[in-house]
């Protein structure tokens, strides 16, 4: 009897026991949404208050486009934007400061220089990989950086205390007066080469002699003094955010380090204005003429007589290494169908619509008569599949059809009347 | 000893129950906060003209949770939205309000308006004019390009335009509104039941009058037919509709070239209408002819500059 008592109480102390009520020391003096509201309340004051001249934003759309300096004046609720392409005009628009997981920046209405790289169009249809709302990673009176909530690419936000205007022709006197393309360092015995592509503002470097799918890339933005980097990177065992370029001695210095990067010019570099002119092109079977015009001084081309029906082909220039790059691009449309220019290995027959994929072109003698373009696979398909490219399609690519298998016609043809351009591919200069 | 243990046991118990009595205090604060966004005249103007007198929200600023994360796009311009605001509320919400009475407005129109400033645009070039959303919200595109339409054209052409682009998407998006409230009869989509193409509506040949539908995305399924066809015709004039018909019986002739026994493309949309025309008066006791009138009129006061599109003034 005394046991079923015991063993009753034991029950009841068990019943019991969860009501013991343990109380969590708060860490935090305030909820979450106060200390959210107070923090955004403090980005604010850091925007608005800190400078009277405004902020630079680094600014970095994806990665087939340039980083770009746009300076924000902010005020308690609007802002105002000026940028390194126009830096006469300025508009206005406003800005929120909200919450999404974390403190968000949003420039919520439209405005033409903050949402430039943002806005889509039908042949852009996920626009140039611009962002118009940023998580808020760090916040200073020095720095402020942000996260593309797309893009994921990354904003740095630098304090201004000259006017806007000035910095910005600055930035594009010295862009102009930069000469080099390429460079070279040593840093603890190891010689090191880098590549400048002012067409998409990239850095790309490695060990002397490293193949160029496995140089590393960062982008950079033009100041006044020379370049400023989208955050810390090394080279060996010094890291670099900054350099400064030396106009007469034609080199880039980190004055932190005092590293050096003198100009290189690599075998094989050809100018901007040696590529324009006429061309014979030569594919498997025949060739045709064609010719190379300005569609963007010292960044890109077009590339004409490559079709019959007119069709023209957007060709780049990586200042950096003296080359042309030619992708998978649109060309037309036919209803709801794209047509495209697409990468081919014509050896297996495979061929991609992948964006990215194609070729660069090269030249081996610099000093020829008749300089010649040969075109040899970028890298960018080899890194998801066993093909390289060496030909070109036009082909109708149909958004509800993954086969996507039919060859253009009519006017997407080729000059030489087919959808098929076999490599190897030439050009000859006339 | 065992009694000692069954007291000090009972103790024990008594202690354990004791502890757990303890009163948490709530803080007296709210932890929601206040939005820091000021309100500027436009959102008094959006306050008095659609949110007090209709409870409707007209959401100019963009928001990432209201927009389609599928499609990349910008916010829209604030002068544009202004503009459009006008026309939302005297093209449509007004012209409801005097052929279906105030209080099937407030009782069916969308709650909420979400404005961007681009096109949705697909990866095949094509874009979303706007889409409707379990019948309370509305979100409409391209509103920054309202201006250059104003800047650029004039008369019938801007009239189009505005139509096209703009105030035919509204009709046609609360159209599918008031079908999900109230169903349309079943009559309806066995008029054509065999020759709706869904996707690919933009790819079939010119002929889709003869075949009796009265644009090219009518022909995608019957609810877009039904939409297309009650917003075409309020936003036209008679002399359009007539000409649309009298096409569409010239097309039959190229239709029956492939389909020797398919109907006359006129008599199928003078059918359809018919039906449009006998839901809109049975269901919500709207006559489609009174609808048109007032929307073509308006359309003609805005054309011809007699409505002030950006005051904002309360």
């Amino acid at each position: 009897m005394k046991n079923r008592i015991l063993l009753a109480i034991l029950f009841a102390a068990v019943l019991f026991t969860p009501s013991c009520l343990k109380d969590q020391k708060d860490l935090f003096d305030e909820p979450s949404s106060a200390r959210m509201q107070s923090y955004l309340e403090n980005v604010r004051d850091v925007l608005t208050y800190v400078t009277d001249e405004g902020w630079v934003m680094d600014y970095y759309p994806g990665s087939s486009f340039a980083g770009i300096s746009i300076v924000l004046k902010f005020t308690e609720q609007e802002v105002t934007a000026l940028s390194e392409k126009d830096p006469y005009t300025e508009e206005t628009s406003t800005f929120r400061l909200t919450t999404d997981d974390g403190p968000v920046l949003s420039f919520d209405t439209y405005n033409s220089i903050i949402h430039e790289y943002a806005t889509p169009s039908s042949t852009l249809y996920q626009a140039k990989g611009g962002d118009f709302e940023f998580d808020i990673l760090k916040v200073s009176e020095e720095e402020i950086v942000l996260r593309g909530k797309r893009s994921r690419n990354y904003c740095f936000l630098h304090p201004l205390f000259d006017d806007a205007e000035d910095y910005l022709l600055a930035v594009k006197e010295m862009e102009n007066s930069i000469s080099v393309a390429a460079v070279a360092t040593t840093i603890d015995g190891v010689e090191y080469e880098g590549f400048l592509d002012s067409a998409t503002r990239t850095f790309s470097y490695g060990e002397k002699g490293t193949p160029d799918d496995n140089l590393t890339n960062k982008r950079y933005v033009v100041t006044p003094t020379g370049l400023r980097f989208a955050g810390e990177f090394s080279i060996g065992e010094e890291s670099f955010t900054e350099w400064v370029y030396d106009e007469d001695a034609e080199e880039f210095i980190d004055e932190m380090s005092g590293t050096v990067f003198e100009k290189l010019i690599p075998p094989g570099w050809v100018s901007y204005d040696d590529y324009l002119g006429n061309w014979t092109l030569n594919y498997d079977g025949g060739s045709f003429n064609v010719s190379i015009t300005v569609n963007e001084q010292g960044n890109s081309y077009w590339l004409d007589g490559i079709s019959k029906g007119g069709f023209k082909i957007l060709l780049s220039y990586n200042g950096g290494r003296g080359r042309l790059g030619w992708v998978r691009q649109r060309v037309g449309a036919s209803g709801t169908k794209e047509i495209a220019c697409c990468p081919w290995d014509a050896a297996s027959g495979y061929y991609t619509w992948a964006e990215g994929v194609g070729m660069y072109g090269y030249v081996e003698d610099t000093e020829a008569e008749h300089l010649e373009v040969k075109w040899a696979d970028n890298g960018v398909w080899r890194q998801t599949s066993d093909y390289q490219v060496d030909s070109w399609l036009c082909m109708i690519l149909d958004p509800n059809n993954s086969d996507n298998s039919t060859g253009a016609t009519g006017s997407y043809l080729f000059a030489n009347n087919s959808y098929q351009l076999a490599g190897p591919i030439t050009f000859v200069k006339k | 000893m065992k009694r000692y243990i069954l007291i000090l046991a009972l103790a024990a118990v008594a202690l354990l129950s004791l502890s757990s009595c303890k009163k948490d205090k709530l803080s007296r604060e709210s932890v929601i906060k206040d939005s820091s966004v000021e309100m500027n005249d436009f959102d008094y103007w959006l306050e008095e003209n659609f949110l007090k007198p209709y409870n409707i929200e007209f959401m100019y600023r963009f928001s990432l949770n209201e927009s389609d994360k599928g499609y990349w796009t910008v916010p829209a311009d604030i002068d544009a939205a202004i503009i459009y605001a006008h026309l939302v509320k005297y093209l449509c919400v007004d012209t409801y309000d005097e052929v279906a009475g105030v209080d099937f407005t407030r009782a069916y129109f969308p709650k909420m308006f979400f404005l961007i400033g681009e096109w949705e645009y697909r990866n095949n070039g094509s874009f979303i004019l706007g889409t409707a959303e379990g019948g309370k919200k509305i979100m409409l595109s391209g509103v920054n390009y309202i201006p250059y339409i104003f800047e650029e054209y004039t008369g019938s052409e801007l009239e189009e335009q505005i139509n096209y682009y703009y105030i035919k998407t509204i009709h046609h998006e609360f159209t599918h509104i008031i079908n999900q409230t109230k169903a349309y009869s079943e009559t309806f989509q066995n008029v054509t039941p065999s020759t709706y193409v869904a996707d690919a509506c933009f790819d079939t040949d010119e002929y889709w009058l003869g075949r009796g539908y009265i644009t090219a995305y009518a022909q995608s399924e019957p609810r877009e037919d039904f939409a297309e066809l009650l917003s075409e015709y309020i936003t036209h004039s008679d002399a359009w509709w007539s000409a649309q018909l009298s096409t569409a019986d010239t097309q039959t002739t190229e239709v029956r070239k492939s389909n020797p026994e398919a109907p006359n493309g006129a008599d199928v949309i003078r059918t359809k209408i018919d039906i449009v025309r006998d839901y809109m008066k049975t269901e919500w006791n709207v006559e489609i002819d009174e609808l048109r009138a007032a929307v073509n009129r308006r359309t003609a006061d805005v054309v011809a500059g007699r409505v002030d599109l950006s005051d904002v003034s309360i």
